[in-house]
């Protein structure tokens, strides 16, 4: 049924790009006599004078917008389909969205204080291998190497855990930046002048 | 392919559409401890926004023996195992439809879709 729906599609996309063309070649011929404005003002003025041309022209468009709409479904769910971990149940198949786990992944900044921000990108490869790549902002306090380690151990245990895979996860860790105590500090200056002072705030009621 | 489960009794016919069948679903699936909501498609996300309950993105087919197949989409709470919350829900799931509506299941597809703080 998704095959025959692509299908229609590609062929309707493919009728519209044919009559394109065919329309940029009818006007690139003399012979036909359609380079004048005359002809594009008699074809406006028919379309405009006659409310059955108006109205299917609508509705062409309106077909089109549900067309577009119904392939980038189809397309997306295609899409999405190929980007899950897959599981059996004797009750049925289990698929889980990559973007799930990075959802997971993404609240270890709660956990470990030394991140300051965590960007994870989750891929699996032919082999059904877990690759997990963590662009990762610290904390200029912190320890990179015990940091580092903490964070793969961590990631392994809670992907294993709440996913119940065997599979081998790969964990590639890049630290993109680290936020100095001084650029900390300036940042929040910088946030605390930008913010209007209020008259006589310093004062409280007695 | 039918939008319904007919069956046929001595006074009639009794019809479950397939909307009742995913809603059964969906109240079976949420009862699970772990399972945060029902996934959304762009449908059940537009009926939302209007403040309606659609459950178009949980899928329900009937095969030629009057057979269900059903895929859910779920959105499941940060800190649970995602095997154990989905077979609880398969489980739930199965006993629900076939406590209510007497139909055979064939088989639950689970599609976990993201992971939310409960």
């Amino acid at each position: 049924m998704r095959t025959l729906g692509i299908l229609f599609y590609t062929a309707v996309l493919v009728f519209i790009g044919l009559l394109m063309i065919t329309f940029s070649i009818v006007l690139s011929i003399p012979g036909f006599g359609l380079q004048s404005a005359k002809f594009f003002n008699d074809l406006l003025y028919v379309i405009q004078s006659s409310l059955n041309y108006r109205l299917v022209i609508g509705l062409s468009g309106v077909l089109l917008i549900i067309i577009s709409f119904s392939f980038m479904q189809l397309i997306l769910v295609r899409f999405q389909r190929e980007k899950t971990i897959a599981f059996h149940s004797p009750s049925g198949d289990v698929t889980i969205a990559l973007s799930a786990i990075e959802d997971l992944l993404r609240h270890f900044v709660v956990i470990i204080p030394e991140i300051k921000e965590l960007k994870p990108d989750v891929i699996v490869n032919r082999k059904g291998n877990i690759i997990v790549n963590l662009r990762v902002v610290l904390k200029s306090e912190a320890n990179i190497p015990e940091l580092t380690a903490q964070l793969q151990e961590i990631t392994k245990n809670k992907i294993q855990e709440v996913l119940g895979v065997e599979e081998q996860i790969v964990i590639r860790i890049h630290i993109a930046k680290i936020i100095s105590r001084e650029e900390k500090e300036r940042r929040r200056k910088e946030i605390e002048k930008d913010e209007p002072k209020i008259p006589f705030g310093g004062y409280g009621r007695v | 392919m039918t939008n319904r489960n007919d069956s046929l009794t001595e006074l009639g016919t009794i019809k479950i559409h397939r909307d009742s069948i995913a809603s059964i679903a969906a109240i079976a699936s949420t009862e699970i401890e772990g399972v945060k909501c029902i996934g959304k498609n762009f449908r059940s996300g537009l009926w939302e926004l209007v403040g309606k309950k659609d459950y178009s993105a949980i899928r329900v087919e009937f095969d030629k023996n009057g057979e269900v197949c059903l895929e859910i989409p779920l959105v499941v709470k940060y800190n649970f195992s995602i095997p154990d919350v989905a077979t609880k829900v398969q489980e739930n799931v199965r006993n629900s439809l076939e406590k209510m509506t007497n139909i055979i299941i064939k088989d639950i597809g689970i599609n976990v879709q993201a992971i939310e703080k409960g």
